[in-house]
């Protein structure tokens, strides 16, 4: 591959400046503006196509979830059917609106309203209605559930809230789905999950985790160590690049990272990891380390990579496996976030300790990241700076926010995308 | 309660049973996030140099065919990757400057026992 690795000390990298993307302050009004929340919610959250889940959440015929579309306060049922296919309904009923089903998962082919009664298939097609009689002529087949535009990519479930969509699924990843094609699920039906609701703008929160420069001053015990170096003290990206809306970093990690001689569980967890665990199991893991995308610059001084999925999704591969990061927004100033780390399942208590550990220093990592955005939303909410300076490292929040704006301000998804 | 009983081998670790055997990751936090450090420091004391054994009896009886008196092992051995947060990470029961409950909530932990 074609990388430029940046430079970690002394000279600025040149990762901004080769994607073209500008060097100038970025302005911090798409934080706090409830004018710009709303554009956003219209002309972003309206027009992109969403990643909302996986394949593997609806193993077979007759599985179905439901799933929040903040902010535009849409409820969708997705729903597999006999024919294995994955869709997505507007979760309102044809008679007089009201949901139809009011929890998060489950199996059955046939829905039933709370209400009165009217009855779905889970094509969406109308089945029953209680006393069709005493309507006036109604006809069943224009009264099924409403559809939301739904493609499936590589396992990736995304919905689309035009009405048709303004463009394809294919042409919206665009060179996004080069990059991550061939890439390696593991442990894909059994993720571990996050969430939390929080008291920050949903882009303070994605900030967040798109940038390693943070590192030092927010994880110094939990992560600080594994992210930063002599050599690198900041945590300077090794590369990163745009891809359309989208586009990816990958982190640096501190090769020479090793336990504190007193840390005698990391140690023993640690002993577990490096013994052999099964021929399978190591074949698989090496099959997604050896995708492009994963360690795009094959450093032997690599921790992980964030793939940026616009508008709102981050998609991170790690030496394990894969994660996926939803930052959806409630109000201006709180969002929804959850977080999935797809590991699978434990087959002996060793790697079930090394999970254990491994899922307790998450939940540690994100409670710093997390205290730290509402600190963040109260200052940029100050009003007293108008602009982010933004640094070569922080190239995908420059990217990220660029993109947001042209969205909002553009007339057409087309002219968004061109 | 016969599903709180451990293996006779590692019966001195029962007066910790009560507080740290916990069946999900989210009570295994809250049982950490919510002693003094040096309950939890008395607990990892005890346990570590045990740890070895204990993940190798389980895995002798087997993770997914557990026994009662090992499965409540399980569960404590569980209990001790939180308690190695404090010890090993924060030098504190939470992070310093954080309060808990914290708002993290695990909707759905590594299986089993998750
Ligand atoms: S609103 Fe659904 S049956 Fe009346
Ligand atoms: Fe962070």
């Amino acid at each position: 591959m074609n990388e430029i690795p940046s430079s970690f000390t002394g000279q600025r990298g040149s990762l901004t400046q080769n994607a073209g993307i500008g060097q100038g302050p970025v302005p911090l009004y798409p934080y706090r503006s409830q004018a710009f929340f709303e554009l956003e919610r219209d002309r972003v959250f309206r027009r992109a196509w969403l990643m909302i889940g996986r394949v593997e959440e609806l193993p077979e015929a007759g599985c179905f979830i439901v799933r929040q579309i903040d902010p535009c306060a849409v409820s969708a049922l997705i729903t597999r059917d006999k024919d294995g296919k994955v869709q997505a309904f507007y979760n309102s009923c044809s008679h007089r609106g009201s949901k139809i089903i009011d929890v998060a998962e489950g199996r059955q082919t046939r829905f039933a309203c709370p209400y009165h009664g009217w009855t779905y298939a889970n094509d969406g097609r109308l089945a029953n209605i209680p006393d069709e009689r005493n309507f006036f002529d109604i006809d069943k087949a224009t009264c099924g559930l409403k559809q939301i535009a739904t493609e499936v990519w590589d396992g990736w479930i995304f919905v689309n809230l035009s009405s048709p969509p303004e463009v394809t699924l294919a042409e919206f990843l665009g060179p996004f789905r080069d990059h991550l094609a061939g890439y390696v699920y593991l442990g894909a039906d059994t993720p571990v999950i996050f969430s939390a609701t929080l008291n920050a703008n949903w882009k303070v929160v994605s900030d967040a985790f798109i940038e390693t420069y943070h590192i030092p001053f927010i994880h110094p015990k939990t992560i600080g160590p594994t992210f930063a170096s002599d050599e690198n003290p900041f945590g300077r990206f090794l590369t990163a690049k745009t891809l359309g809306p989208h586009g990816y970093a990958s982190m640096y990690g501190n090769s020479g990272y090793a336990t504190h001689p007193d840390h005698h569980v990391e140690r023993i967890a640690y002993k577990a990891a490096a013994s052999v665990i099964s021929a399978a199991a190591t074949n698989e893991t090496e099959a997604f380390l050896c995708h492009p995308a994963v360690n795009p610059t094959a450093s032997a001084s690599w921790s992980m990579d964030d793939n940026l999925l616009f508008p709102h999704v981050q998609i991170g591969n790690g030496p394990g496996g894969f994660w996926t990061h939803h930052f959806w927004p409630l109000t201006v100033n709180t969002c929804r976030y959850e977080s999935r780390f797809y590991m699978r399942p434990a087959t002996n208590m060793r790697e079930r300790f090394q999970h254990e550990l491994y899922v307790g220093r998450v939940i540690e990592v994100i409670l710093e990241d997390l205290k730290n955005v509402s600190t963040t939303q109260e200052g940029i909410d100050t009003g007293g700076q108008e602009f982010m300076q933004l640094q070569d490292s922080e190239i995908c929040i420059r990217h990220n926010v660029s993109q947001i704006i042209r969205w909002a301000e553009a007339a057409t998804v087309k002219e968004a995308l061109s | 309660m016969s599903q709180n009983q451990l293996p006779p081998a590692f019966a001195e670790l029962m007066p910790f049973v009560e507080h740290w055997a916990r069946p999900t990751t989210n009570e295994r936090v809250a049982a950490r996030s919510v002693l003094p450090l040096e309950e939890i420091r008395a607990f990892y004391d005890a346990m570590v140099p045990r740890l070895d054994e204990a993940i190798d009896y389980i895995d002798g009886v087997g993770l997914h065919t557990l026994t009662p008196e090992a499965d409540t092992l399980t569960r404590l051995v569980l209990g001790l990757g939180q308690a190695s947060i404090a010890i090993e990470i924060h030098g504190a029961p939470i992070k310093p400057g954080t309060v808990f409950p914290h708002g993290i909530h695990v909707r759905r932990g590594p299986v089993p026992f998750g």
